[in-house]
């Protein structure tokens, strides 16, 4: 049990491992300023600026606008009607929500905040981690753009969002299998988890007993419930807007939009620099090196994927670059492997999973989109 | 100290608001964005200025005092970081540093258009009667877009381009010559992180050396061919000169 009088509710304990955090964004500050500082005019780190920006412009708006869908989540949408409006069967619930994307198209930097949100609602953790790998994917918006950049070969888009669909669905299933709420989901969304049990309209005992939910964060949210109803983000509190004016909910909205940015949005800024980093500096013909090995040409693109961190909606354009130069498999893992893990992705995913899940999340992932394209290699003929 | 500690603790969350949605508001204003990202991007921006304009509101209506944490500084400090960044990258695009990271050799020569040709004419202009037979029209002017996404329409035409010189690339030497200059512009689908590189080989008698990533204008005859199973866009007897960079320098 936590000790209330020693520590203040929603205070962290300095572990070794978040002062080592602390440390690496220290060291991470240092250097993204300081070389800045040193050579602005250097040809390399004006093409850094331009890249970083760019990658930066283009993400932004959607992740703010993921984390304005988010709030409007929070504030429109009851636990009580989610709970409705989800299947009763968990298993059908990651079907429906991978494939979610082509009602509710989104970029892997908007669902992350959604997911938070939703999470926070009640939505089963494995069914948001459905929704997080195929939302991205398994969208119409990708679905076009894949057969542009391949002259409209629809067979190909066809594959990679049937595919895509197949990774999430199987990977959300097993991740569900692995870890409980507990495990899987960070502190502050299991908070939050929590609380819609307390402060939302209906206090089911039954439900709480079954929760996976610590009895720490229970008393430290119900003693900081003063706190909550003025500032719901600050502790992660729900307000309760069942009677409130359309305007307050949409003031509160953007307050937990703005929570959101502020909580995910300095990963994605970490992501995209690294990213722009190796945007830079590495040579793209590196990977042209192997391409007469069996294997080889779909590991380095699946490398290739998570150190470009490319919109979904834009990588197929590079993907079919490589035509002629890789195998059609090693470009479907680039297009696969990108949507749903890349740098800044795994940078996000601290905001959502604890750092075990996302090493075995990525994994996961990784291992999926291999065994896929093996399938290609394998029944490459018949496919294509 | 604590004052400092105070206002920080106050205001950071609306200072950071509010130098993002200046430097949006700039960006569309002056439609400075178009040197990151393609123009039809300017309505997701604006969405983006929006909502970021909505937290600075949302800010300041509840400013309060709050518990001052470091953690915060390096918050800020990161959520910053790309308006420097943005900042340094004024007046400047991708360039010969870029291409040479981007370009997969022959695979940025092959046009996207449907093309076929069974002609395995030696690259030598000496060796191709045709060259001596070329009328002197007036030449149209394309983009290396243009060239890639139709190569049919241009073949044996004459055509005028602008893009950036490349001339340093040891492969192009290797294959093609000492003579054949590469001629570039960078394609972007949705911004610069996704620009890949468009280019022709261009080859003529006595062409003037500029320094690397020079503007430049080109005319010649356009030709697709074909060497060790790829494709690749040529143009010929060309003439090249010196020309300001574009409005816009890269093709969307």
């Amino acid at each position: 049990m936590m000790n209330t009088s020693t520590v203040a509710p929603g205070t962290k304990a300095r572990s070794p491992q978040r002062q080592a955090g602390l440390i690496l964004l220290v060291l991470f500050v240092v250097f993204a300023y300081g070389i800045l500082a040193v050579a602005p005019d250097s040809t390399s780190i004006q093409t850094l600026s331009v890249v970083f920006a760019g990658i930066m412009l283009e993400a932004m708006p959607m992740m703010l606008f993921g984390a304005l869908v988010g709030g409007l989540i929070e504030t429109f949408i009851s636990r009580e009607r989610m709970t409705r409006i989800l299947p009763k069967k968990g298993t059908i619930t990651i079907i429906f929500a991978a494939g979610m994307g082509v009602l509710f198209p989104v970029c892997e930097c908007a669902v992350v905040p959604v997911v938070r949100r939703l999470l926070g609602k009640g939505l089963p953790a494995s069914a948001a981690i459905a929704y997080l790998l195929g939302g991205p994917i398994v969208n119409p918006i990708v679905g076009v753009s894949t057969a542009l950049a391949y002259k409209f070969d629809w067979q190909v888009a066809g594959m990679r969002l049937g595919l895509g669909y197949l990774i999430a669905v199987t990977v959300a299933f097993i991740m569900g299998r692995i870890f409980d709420k507990r495990k899987l989901l960070h502190q502050d969304i299991l908070d939050n988890v929590t609380v819609a049990f307390i402060t939302g309209r209906e206090l089911d005992l039954e439900k709480k007993r079954n929760a996976d939910v610590s009895d720490e964060a229970d008393k430290e949210c119900i003693q900081g419930n003063q706190t909550a109803r003025s500032d719901a983000c600050d502790c992660g509190c729900e307000l309760d807007f069942t009677n409130a004016s359309f305007r307050t909910r949409v003031v509160a909205a953007f307050r937990h939009a703005a929570e959101d940015f502020v909580s995910v949005g300095h990963y994605l800024v970490i992501g995209a620099f690294i990213a722009a980093l190796a945007q830079t500096y590495i040579d793209r013909k590196v990977f042209l090196d192997i391409t007469e090995h069996p294997v080889l040409p779909s590991l380095a693109m699946m490398l290739l994927a998570v150190l470009l961190n490319l919109c979904s909606e834009a990588d197929a354009f590079i993907a079919a670059s490589f035509r002629g130069l890789m195998p059609f498999q090693a470009q479907m893992a680039f297009m696969l492997v990108g949507p749903m893990f890349d740098l800044k992705l795994l940078l996000m995913y601290q905001g959502v999973f604890r750092k075990r899940a996302i090493v075995t999340l990525a994994g996961l992932i990784l291992v999926a989109v291999f065994v896929a394209v093996l399938g290609i290699s394998f029944f490459g003929e018949q496919l294509k | 100290m604590s004052t400092i500690a105070n206002f920080l603790a106050i205001w950071w969350r609306p200072l950071l608001f509010f130098a993002w949605f200046q430097e949006l508001s700039e960006l569309l204003i002056n439609d400075r964005y178009t040197a990151f990202l393609r123009p039809e991007f300017g309505y997701v921006l604006g969405i983006g200025t929006f909502i970021v304009g909505g937290f600075l509101l949302v800010g300041v209506g509840e400013m309060r005092s709050r518990q001052f944490n470091p953690r915060q500084v390096l918050t800020a400090l990161i959520l910053l970081l790309p308006l420097f960044y943005l900042h340094n990258a004024r007046g400047v695009s991708l360039d010969s540093y870029a291409f040479e990271k981007r370009s997969l050799g022959f695979a940025s020569l092959t046009p996207n258009g449907e093309f076929e040709t069974n002609d395995q004419t030696s690259l030598n202009p000496l060796q191709n009667p045709r060259r001596n037979r070329q009328c002197r029209v007036k030449a149209q002017k394309v983009n290396i877009l243009d060239l890639g996404d139709a190569p049919s329409v241009y073949q044996g035409k004459r055509v005028k381009l602008v893009g950036m010189l490349h001339q340093s690339d040891a492969w192009v030497k290797k294959e093609f010559g000492d003579d054949t200059r590469v001629v570039f512009r960078f394609i972007v689908t949705c911004c610069v992180a996704d620009a890949y590189p468009g280019l022709v080989l261009v080859q003529g008698n006595d062409l003037p050396k500029f320094s690397e990533g020079t503007w430049v204008e080109v005319e010649g005859t356009f030709r697709v061919l074909k060497k060790d199973g790829h494709r690749a866009m040529l143009m010929e007897e060309s003439t090249i000169k010196r020309t300001q960079e574009p409005g816009q320098p890269y093709l969307f």
